[in-house]
């Protein structure tokens, strides 16, 4: 009798087990499907509109040399890589690469298919033909001296030869670069919005202006500027990485970056993103009536600056500028009046950029000091220093305040200071390259992710933005010399070196780097920012949200929902 | 009065009750207990049977607690070896950029690292002064200080130090 009860019990026993097996597994396969996360279709359509603080100079990316053409032309053109949320090169035009073992040849194959805005593929030559053009091109020179490095490029230059040797084609779909030596930073270079890709036929059309009437690759063709009101693109219906999600997109000119115009432009709901203005930033974290548009921060590889005219008296005496830094409290102005939290500028890397030297000790508040170093230049007291104009071009109240700020602490030593404000960009930045500038307020922003990028364009003797008119040929030859070194210790040490030299020469007082805060309206989906700031931001994967603000979930990419 | 009882199964009944006979069945079910240790019930092998299963019961629970026990400390175990091993790792990868101040690097490193690894939810790389250098997903923490106590702790650890979240919150540590 035993064995049949206990195959029975048995029995049971399996049976209880089987049950608890398909609970175990029913609960299981319930949990993975909760798991399983919830994205919302991106949508379709809609118009971004955002501010744009000044007309650009030009649309051409070969000629670009500011941040507001720079925003726009990463919209309309695109170039061999690009960069994603976190600065990794990626590729664009081209879809893979392949470089030598010496790192002297770069071998690039183009995305067949691409087409430019007026309907034609684009090729190798295409390539060819535009980074031949940015090597002719007299201006921005700081970055064709990036390129020089290309076989035959100095050649070209000197107009000895038609063509740049190591500039090569060797099919439709195919780019050669050689060097003529391993060149550092190398592939990030390929980001530079000035390596766009042109069509040529656009750029030397018979009574064409392409830096207004631009045509590129890019995910938004452009539809037309109408200067100090809007720049217009629409959503380009062939680009290679699909239809961007919305429809159009519209950079609101709002003259002499007027933040707190284009912020209450934001909150009435005409525009879809806003940089909080510093006078706002305290009211925005506290007044629960924000808390329904996304505010996100990021630090930028960027430096404001207040620049001196060191080829004009009294500026050229390295003792006057010493004593302009110590005669002004730039904690102070950072804490109270921009509000960009603890770091007031040093020297002119930023402290989250590669070469940042954190033993560089700057100029700390001490007027003694600065009364001192004026009286050894010749101005005891301040007397018989000229009435010194300090220029900006933006009209921000904030900008406003910090500038008197600068006026009350020079005062205090007994220099007069006169605030000015240029009309437009434009007159400022032809009244900066003619040197008619004393003094003068700029934000400096890295086109790509490395020192060479803050500190060659803003110190190097033949750099066209070397606003200051520092020569230092000890600077000049750190730079180079740094351009070209392989290994990263020795190339720290460049950098310091250069960091050392620029604090003594003191071309300028170093005010703060940027760390801005923006806010979207509720709507505003895939915003992705990195550390090159707004211009950077990639448009074509924005997308707006058609449903009632309340149903949009609190998620986001790269950048950072803060609610 | 039609009333049935089945014997289909020892441990189960099937009860058949008219509606209008259901008084007369109560009385039947009130004593159903009595009756059913009452013969045939009462038999050995009945009983042998109950207890069986009821033991069987019993050991698969305490089985089952015992080996999920296990199992639990087992991959807790095996997940704090792996979270050491990871954060080794990532200490070894980023010391140079940590030191060089590449945070444009480092953010690379703790954004992979953080996207690769469904296991790893975050990512925090701290200055020597407590600000944070990268934190993944959370660019708008960088130049920041984080005074939550297990940031605190981690800050003054000496050693290679595992913390657990409480209650699983993916905020902890922010």
């Amino acid at each position: 009798m035993l064995q049949p009860v206990a195959g029975r019990a048995l029995r049971i026993a399996l049976g209880v087990c089987s049950y608890l097996l398909l609970f175990a597994a029913g609960g299981a396969t319930q949990l993975s499907e909760q798991s399983v996360p919830h994205l919302p279709g991106a949508q379709f359509g809609g118009t971004f509109r955002r501010m744009l603080g000044a007309n650009p100079i030009t649309l051409d990316p070969a000629l670009v040399t500011d941040s507001y053409g720079v925003t726009v032309v990463n919209q309309i053109f695109d170039g061999l890589v690009q960069f994603d949320a976190s600065l990794n090169p990626i590729p664009a035009l081209a879809e893979f690469w392949e470089g030598s073992r010496d790192g002297r040849t770069w071998t690039f194959a183009l995305r067949q298919g691409v087409t430019f805005h007026n309907g034609r593929e684009v090729t190798a030559q295409d390539v060819v033909y535009s980074f031949t053009r940015l090597l002719a091109a007299t201006r921005p020179l700081s970055v064709a001296q990036l390129f020089l490095h290309i076989q035959g490029a100095k050649e070209f230059r000197q107009g000895k030869a038609p063509s740049v040797q190591g500039l090569q084609a060797p099919d439709r779909y195919t780019v050669r670069l050689v060097l003529e030596e391993p060149l550092v930073p190398r592939l990030t270079l390929l980001g530079l919005a000035n390596t766009a890709v042109v069509p040529q036929e656009e750029v030397e059309k018979p009574g064409g202006d392409f830096g207004h009437a631009p045509v590129g690759t890019g995910p938004f063709t452009f539809v037309r500027w109408q200067p100090n009101q809007e720049i217009v693109l629409e959503a380009n219906d062939q680009y290679y990485a699909g239809r961007p999600f919305l429809d159009t997109v519209v950079f609101k000119i709002i003259v002499g970056a007027r933040l707190e115009e284009a912020f209450a432009e934001f909150l009435k709901g005409n525009l879809e993103e806003t940089v909080i203005p510093s006078g706002k930033v305290d009211e925005v974290r506290v007044n629960p009536q924000y808390r329904q548009y996304q505010r996100f921060r990021k630090p930028t590889l960027s430096l404001l600056y207040l620049g001196f005219n060191t080829q004009m008296k009294p500026f050229d005496d390295w003792r006057v500028r010493q004593a302009f830094n110590y005669a002004v409290n730039k904690e102070a102005i950072v804490r109270e009046i921009t509000k960009m939290g603890p770091v007031p500028a040093v020297g002119a890397l930023p402290p989250w950029l590669f070469g940042y030297d954190p033993d560089l000790r700057g100029y700390d508040y001490n007027p003694a000091k600065a009364r001192e170093l004026l009286a050894a230049a010749g101005y005891p007291n301040g007397t018989g220093f000229p009435v010194v104009q300090i220029w900006s071009s933006q009209q921000a109240e904030s900008t406003q305040a910090e500038l008197a700020a600068y006026q009350r602490y020079l005062a205090a030593i007994g220099v007069q200071v006169e605030i000015r404000f240029a009309p437009d960009w434009r007159t400022f930045r032809a009244r900066l390259e003619q040197g008619t500038l004393p003094m003068f307020r700029l934000l400096w922003t890295a086109d790509i992710p490395d020192p060479d990028s803050m500190l060659w364009p803003l110190l190097h003797s033949a750099s066209s933005t070397n606003r200051a008119f520092d020569h230092n040929p000890r600077v000049d030859q750190l730079l180079e010399q740094a351009r070209q070194e392989r290994d990263e210790a020795q190339r720290i040490a460049l950098y310091h070196e250069v960091e050392r030299l620029v604090l003594h020469d003191a071309p300028w007082i170093p005010q703060h780097y940027s760390i801005l805060e923006y806010l979207y309206q509720p709507y505003v989906q895939g915003v992705e920012l990195s550390w090159l700031g707004k211009r950077d931001i990639p448009l074509y994967k924005i997308w707006l949200k058609k449903s009632p603000a309340s149903d949009i979930p609190k998620a986001m990419t790269n950048g950072v929902l803060l609610q | 009065m039609v009333c049935y009882f089945s014997k289909l199964f020892p441990t189960g009944i099937l009860l058949a009750v008219t509606r209008e006979r259901g008084a007369a069945c109560w009385s039947t079910l009130a004593t159903l207990p009595r009756r059913l240790f009452q013969r045939p019930w009462r038999s050995l092998r009945v009983k042998f049977i109950v207890v069986i299963v009821a033991l069987q019961l019993t050991l698969m629970g305490v089985i089952t607690v015992v080996i999920e026990r296990h199992q639990r400390a087992g991959i807790l175990d095996q997940a704090r070896l792996r979270a050491r091993s990871l954060a080794l790792s990532l200490a070894a990868l980023s010391e140079g950029e940590l030191f060089s101040y590449n945070f444009i690097k480092l953010e690379q490193i703790a954004e992979k690292a953080a996207a690769d690894d469904q296991d790893v939810m975050y990512v925090i790389a701290h200055l020597y002064d407590g600000r944070v250098a990268v934190f993944s997903g959370r660019p708008d923490l960088q130049e920041t200080q984080l005074s939550d106590p297990l940031s605190q702790r981690a800050l003054q650890a000496t050693a290679p130090l595992v913390q657990e979240l409480p209650g699983g919150d993916h905020s902890a540590g922010l």
